[in-house]
């Protein structure tokens, strides 16, 4: 009997004991869930906070255990279908304590078009139900602005002008180390290059290069920026072409007179600045064939205002030629040289005229007179004998 | 029979031995001398027009002092020659035993200088010619002055002038060798000699002033 009430207990101890242990599992299970639930994402956060196609950000996320118990975690990912995520994944996390934080760090890569996406953050709890967060990436791939807000009306060779560009910044976040270099062949720009640094949104700067041109070229400024660690590289092509500058100085000879002596010519006349702007140092003499001489080897004017004249006077030797070349020197405001050239017509007097051709009267008339003075000297001797 | 122009020219020897019959006279040679002097002075006055135009206009007032010294000058000093070659001839002729007077030779020498007339008259139109023409401008600096008158001198025009009074110089050298003989009563060897030398020697000189030192 004693031994059938012991086998009876036993019956019922085993009958029992699964039982006991589910509810005991079951206890267990409740208590992680209730400790995993106390983890949450304190903070996310997106360098750059927007992407240009091709980017890569820096997205980091915060968890935070505010519960009173140590929280196993077995694993950390971050995950998209279209962003791209090179190690989305931490594998070995361990345990986040009661009242820690534990940070986690991905890096992405916006290869996809423009538009926001919300890649998926995933927390992994032992014996809990997984942390799920979505972290907003936006990707934008609106460039930097650059424009020319000052330029001239036209180029001129040799002629230094200041060109103005303003850089604005159109796009959401702060764009980092901007720097402007301009190049072309052809044209010599003074400044080897230009460092803005940082716009913030909706910011712009304006930097100016001066810039002489040698011959109609390209001039291009590279554009180098960062958004974020991503560098970019935007070129703008200002083309330069070589032409007159209409608001130019423009010295006009006018009344010429030339005389001459002997072989010495001398021209007197008029100049005029018939342009817009004032021509400095304007400086008149004659250039190849002519062969400039004293008193006046050259003739210094000085500066002439628009519309203001100044009469001149040079002397010069020419051989037997029609014309030679005046030519007017002078310089703008930014001491550029200019030289302008007018061809005179070398208006050789009467007297000149004479010259080639009344010598072989004179020729003539001598040739008569020896003939003549022979004959009679030879007749009075004859008349002797 | 009276001594022509003619003569003068064609037969001097027979024109000055008519001379020497007849009393001796400068009336008619000075009236030469004169007239050639005249033409050496309007000459004179030609070249100097465009000269003057060189000056600065401050000069302008000397002008009319300037072209009375020079036509002046240019009229003196034909007649000084004249009796710088008659004293030439003169000297010339002594070591050939001339014997004739020096107003007879002062005389002859006379009227060989009308052919330098005749050539004064040919070559006064291609001074004229030369020079009107000529439009100079003002200088102030006296070397440029000298420089332009040294190229206007050195013209073919003028050049050509100077050939043609050499010319007619030696034409009258011609008659004064006929003179010489017979107002030093030498030999014509002996005359031609004591006009030629020196002559000669003037008329190398013209030439070359003509053609190697850029003027008169």
């Amino acid at each position: 009997m004693r031994n059938a009430a012991f086998v009876l207990i036993l019956l019922l101890f085993m009958a029992a004991a699964p039982v006991v242990a589910q509810e005991t599992a079951t206890t267990t299970a409740l208590d992680s869930a209730s400790a995993a639930a106390q983890v949450t994402v304190t903070e996310k956060t997106i360098d750059p906070a927007v992407l240009m196609k091709g980017d890569r950000a820096t997205v980091t996320v915060t968890i935070t255990n505010n519960g009173a118990e140590s929280v196993p975690i077995s694993r950390v990912f971050l995950s998209d279908s279209d962003i791209s995520i090179p190690e989305g994944s931490y594998d070995s996390v361990g345990s986040i304590g009661a009242g820690n934080s534990m940070t986690f760090t991905f890096t992405v890569r916006a290869d996809v078009p423009d538009g926001i996406y919300y890649p998926r953050f995933s927390v992994n709890f032992r014996n809990a139900p997984s942390l799920r967060d979505y972290i907003p990436v936006k990707v934008e791939s609106t460039e930097l602005d650059v424009s020319l807000v000052t330029r001239p009306d036209t180029f001129s060779v040799g002629n230094k002008e200041t060109i103005v560009l303003r850089v604005g910044n159109p796009r959401e976040n702060t764009i980092n180390g901007i720097y402007i270099v301009p190049q072309g062949e052809g044209v010599e720009v003074e400044q080897s290059g230009s460092f803005i640094g940082r716009l913030q949104p909706d910011q712009s700067a304006n930097v100016s290069f001066d810039i002489t041109p040698q011959e109609s070229a390209n001039l291009t400024f590279h554009v180098t920026y960062r958004n974020g660690f991503n560098t970019h590289v935007l070129d703008r092509v200002l083309p330069v072409v070589i032409s007159d500058d209409k608001k130019a100085a423009q010295p006009v000879v006018s009344n010429i007179v030339m005389t001459s002596s002997g072989d010495v010519y001398t021209v007197t006349g008029d100049v005029t600045n018939a342009g817009l702007k004032v021509a400095n140092s304007v400086i008149i003499t004659t250039g190849a064939p002519a062969t400039p001489v004293e008193p006046n080897r050259i003739y210094v004017v000085g500066s002439l205002d628009p519309d203001d004249f100044s009469s001149f006077e040079v002397n010069f030797r020419a051989g037997d030629v029609a014309s030679i070349p005046l030519l007017i020197q002078y310089k703008d405001e930014d001491g550029n040289s200019f030289e302008h050239t007018t061809q005179v017509t070398i208006n050789r007097t009467s007297s000149s005229e004479e010259e080639r051709g009344f010598p072989v009267a004179i020729v003539a008339v001598l040739v008569v007179a020896a003939l003549v003075i022979a004959g009679v000297i030879v007749y009075s001797w004859k008349k002797k004998a | 029979m009276a001594a022509t122009i003619t003569d003068l020219f064609l037969n001097p020897g027979r024109f000055f031995e008519q001379k020497m019959r007849e009393e001796e006279g400068l009336k008619l040679p000075s009236l030469i001398i004169l007239i050639a002097g005249i033409i050496g002075a309007i000459g004179a006055a030609i070249s100097l027009g465009p000269i003057i135009q060189l000056l600065p206009s401050e000069a302008a007032s000397f002008t009319p002092v300037l072209m009375a010294i020079t036509t002046g000058a240019a009229l003196v000093t034909v007649f000084v020659i004249w009796v710088v070659w008659t004293v030439v001839f003169f000297l010339l002729s002594m070591p050939f035993k001339g014997t004739g007077g020096f107003k007879r030779l002062l005389e002859f020498v006379g009227y060989g200088y009308l052919p330098q007339v005749i050539g004064g008259l040919i070559t006064l139109p291609i001074f004229y010619l030369y020079f009107s023409g000529l439009d100079l401008p003002q200088v102030s600096d006296p070397t440029q002055i000298q420089e332009i008158t040294l190229q206007l001198m050195s013209a073919p025009e003028l050049q050509i002038a100077g050939v043609i009074s050499v010319l007619f110089l030696i034409w009258s050298a011609n008659i004064w060798i006929f003179g010489l003989k017979e107002a030093r009563n030498i030999s014509f060897r002996h005359a031609a000699i004591a006009v030629g030398v020196p002559v000669g020697l003037y008329v190398i000189f013209q030439l070359y002033s003509l053609f190697f030192s850029g003027g008169f």
